[in-house]
């Protein structure tokens, strides 16, 4: 008799147990409670490539499910799995930084087009990322770690690998950039929307 | 609270990536979970099977004799330590015995000297 009508239930940590075991319904449930928190990072990450952010989706829960045994059971699932996903980041631009600087070299008519490929619908929203390709991994992670996955400092520092006053300066630093650039750039924005 | 802060909370916390999913890698990812699975359970099942063969009727003369000569084997070696081991005692105590009895020839010279 099956039983995969019963919602497997339980903590991330019980769930990657159970995956561990082989079970496909803890890893349903653990799949639906991060695809779609990890697609946006992604998505914000690697300067919004769909394809690029479905293709580390698809990635970082292959890493799971082969790696079960290498979770540190002190740490919440949820800053393990960011702290995957930020390294994939990170070497991925060191990549990026080699390819650029290559073909680049190579073909100066090469057109990077993947900014075209922004959904953002809302002005403000827009200008923020805009704004936020100008800064390195390290701010433009720990902005999205606070602001959309809503983790606290010191969860954000085990995730990043630094010091709790470095991310509480970058992400002051971080804000108060993208706030001084819309001001001096649409300044109807700043009234619009409250964002003093 | 800071203003632009809630506001970066609230805008980026309802953001969508308009993103679509196929079901290809929804089943890719099962198909692991499910290799996994089966290799642990190759790997537990070989150790057991391994005893279970031993223990079936098959050729069970054959280990039956194996058994045994293990066991004969086992139990002579036991016995070869315990001999060996019983003459080590015996030679320390002969050498014991070696060594007091040169010690006490050499001592009663002096006690006869310290009598006279």
């Amino acid at each position: 008799m099956s039983f995969s009508f019963i919602k497997h239930k339980g903590s991330d940590e019980e769930l990657l147990i159970s995956i561990g075991n082989g079970n496909n319904n803890a890893f349903n449930e653990l799949y639906s409670r991060y695809k779609d928190r990890l697609l946006y990072f992604f998505y914000r990450m690697l300067s919004q490539d769909k394809e690029l952010a479905k293709d580390f989706l698809q990635e970082i829960f292959i890493k799971i499910i082969n790696k079960t045994h290498l979770f540190d059971p002190k740490m919440k699932f949820s800053t393990w799995i960011f702290s995957i996903a930020n390294n994939m980041c990170k070497n991925e631009y060191r990549k990026q930084n080699v390819r650029k600087n290559t073909i680049n070299h190579e073909n100066p008519d090469f057109i990077d087009d993947r900014q075209d490929q922004q959904t953002n619908h809302e002005p403000v929203l827009k200008l923020i990322f805009n704004q936020l390709e100008n800064f390195d991994d390290t701010h433009k992670s720990a902005f999205l770690l606070k602001y959309r996955e809503g983790f606290k400092v010191e969860e954000i520092s085990e995730i990043l690998d630094l010091p709790v006053g470095t991310v509480k300066s970058r992400l002051f630093y971080t804000r108060k950039k993208i706030q001084e650039n819309i001001k001096n750039q649409h300044p109807e924005l700043i009234e619009q929307y409250n964002l003093y | 609270m800071d203003t632009f802060d809630d506001f970066l909370t609230q805008k980026l916390k309802n953001d969508k990536t308009g993103i679509d999913i196929d079901n290809s890698s929804f089943k890719h990812l099962h198909y692991i979970v499910n290799l996994n699975a089966t290799k642990s359970s190759v790997k537990r099942n070989s150790m057991f099977s391994f005893i279970s063969d031993f223990l079936s009727p098959r050729f069970i003369i054959a280990k039956v004799a194996i058994v045994s000569i293990l066991l004969v084997l086992f139990i002579e070696n036991k016995e070869n330590r315990q001999h060996d081991s019983f003459i080590y005692h015996a030679d320390s105590t002969v050498t014991h015995k070696n060594s007091f009895d040169s010690i006490s020839g050499y001592s009663s010279p002096i006690s006869d000297t310290l009598y006279r």
